[in-house]
């Protein structure tokens, strides 16, 4: 027991290490607009097929469930609040963060590994480029900007799921729903939702780059770092997200 | 001058280097032989600073390397050009992206000027026309050209070889050994070469060191090489399983 709660002091210590490295880089490094611009688009849009179809199902089976509920109480008309809220609050933020950590964070992982064992990360240091910097810096500032744009984009999707039930199902119209939903939101609901996609965006860099570059030789070594980057990814996105909501339940109430 | 003084490394427990000596002269092509896995691309990559030691100093033209931090490294490495075993090109740039790499990183230059530059150091190593070639479409050969052109880019005055011969046919690997005699020669850099290929030793080297349990055991010129009584050397270059060398000795 004690030697794995020192490993795990160890890792914390690690990864906050390379945060912290990441911080300094993205401050005094080169500014790499282009392979910003460029890791947005592999790691967050090319993502949005995904994203939408577990959104829109999601949205879909929180309709159903609710009004499972709901008409026990005849009150189904408020399926739209509940959706809306859930997802904001809770099932955009999270469930888009774990695609991301299991779609583009492995895809980090296996690719910053794979350059470790060709011996691509030597290549670039030999060529004076810090590879914190390089390669690091620009996925975690894509990781941070795109995973809240892709909730507000999860959110709006599962708000059409539980429009499809609400309208099929119930009859409620377009007009009403959206109201219900919008009157059921407030500006915190959103932002909390937006301010945890922003952090487990930074998490599902930081892990994963920190996985490639601690990656062993060989193939065994790319496909660890891939397990060990979506598993404690998911493991840290759970547990943020848990003190997190805790924090915006006593500083929002 | 780059002079090695007491180098030691170890890698959870394993020694590699223990009390390493060795002393480069400018403009020299000094090779390196040991077997497989003593420590030559350690000793390289500790050279170029990619690696650290626990004990002992690396001086390049009389600066300690070892005592200095990242950022002033860098400015020691742009001496440097490396080229690694592997050739160790991005796989996901063109050759023309891999060799215009430092400029297009670091340079004002413009794309038309980058390109020019990168054709020049192509042709330098018998290459044209696979600018907008990625890595996967070269053969092992043709991939260490363009890792040697992407180590020429901004006209080092060292260059450090990791095996360059190792992976490619016998006469791919004298093609090889050939640029390397002629860019010396052009050039008049310092180069280092690590290799456990002895054709490729003596047909390249001013100095051939033997490394062996961690520190250098003979150095001297090829026809010292071949001459000598060290029986370290005679039976390396003899490849015999008997003598000093044992199996599980690296």
């Amino acid at each position: 027991m004690n030697n794995k709660l020192k490993s795990l002091i160890i890792y914390f210590g690690k990864i906050s290490t390379l945060f912290g490295e990441v911080i300094y880089w993205i401050f005094s490094g080169k500014k790499r607009i282009k392979s910003i611009v460029a890791q947005m688009m592999i790691l967050g849009i090319e993502s949005l097929p995904i994203v939408s179809l577990i959104a829109l199902f999601t949205g879909i089976i929180l309709a159903f469930q609710t009004a499972y509920q709901l008409q026990k109480i005849s009150s189904e008309i408020y399926i739209a609040s509940i959706v809306a809220l859930s997802l904001t609050r809770e099932l955009g933020p999270v469930l888009t963060s774990l695609i991301i950590a299991g779609r583009s964070g492995a895809s980090i992982s296996a690719e910053v590994s794979s350059m470790k064992v060709t011996e691509q990360l030597d290549a670039l240091k030999s060529l004076a480029t810090e590879p914190v910097d390089y390669l690091a810096v620009p996925k975690f500032l894509a990781l941070i900007i795109t995973l809240p744009l892709l909730v507000l984009y999860a959110d709006l999707i599962g708000i059409i799921g539980g429009y499809i039930v609400g309208t099929t199902k119930l009859g409620i119209s377009l007009g009403l729903y959206f109201r219900m939903s919008l009157e059921a939101l407030a500006f915190k609901d959103v932002f909390s939702g937006l301010i945890k996609a922003f952090i487990f965006g930074g998490i599902i860099g930081i892990v994963s780059c920190f996985e490639g570059f601690s990656a062993s030789a060989g193939a065994r070594g790319v496909g660890k770092a891939v397990i060990k980057s979506v598993v404690r990814s998911f493991i840290l996105i759970i547990t943020a997200d848990c003190i997190l909501t805790a924090l915006f339940y006593v500083l929002l109430p | 001058m780059i002079e090695i003084v007491n180098l030691y490394k170890n890698f959870n427990g394993l020694k590699v280097l223990q009390g390493l000596e060795l002393r480069i002269e400018d403009g020299k092509t000094h090779v390196i032989i040991g077997r497989s896995g003593c420590g030559k691309s350690v000793l390289l990559k500790h050279i170029i600073g990619i690696l650290k030691p626990d004990k002992g100093k690396i001086f390049v033209n009389n600066v300690d390397i070892t005592s200095l931090s990242d950022r002033e490294l860098d400015r020691i490495r742009l001496q440097f050009g490396m080229v690694f075993q592997g050739s160790a090109l991005f796989d996901y740039l063109t050759v023309e992206e891999n060799v215009g790499f430092l400029l297009y990183e670091y340079s004002d230059l413009s794309s038309a000027k980058i390109r020019e530059r990168v054709k020049g150091l192509l042709s330098l190593v018998g290459l044209k026309g696979i600018e907008e070639k990625f890595p996967e479409e070269l053969s092992g050969g043709m991939k260490k050209r363009v890792a040697i052109a992407r180590a020429l880019c901004l006209n080092p005055s060292i260059l450090l070889y990791d095996e360059p011969t190792t992976g490619i046919d016998p006469i791919g690997a004298d093609m090889i050994n050939s640029l390397i005699k002629e860019l010396h020669d052009k050039l008049g850099v310092t180069s280092i070469v690590v290799t456990h290929d002895l054709n490729s030793a003596f047909k390249i080297a001013d100095y051939i060191s033997m490394l062996f349990s961690g520190k250098i055991v003979f150095t001297g010129r090829p026809s010292e090489v071949k001459e000598t009584d060290n029986p370290i050397v005679r039976q390396f270059i003899e490849g015999s399983k008997f003598g000093p060398i044992k199996e599980v000795d690296v």
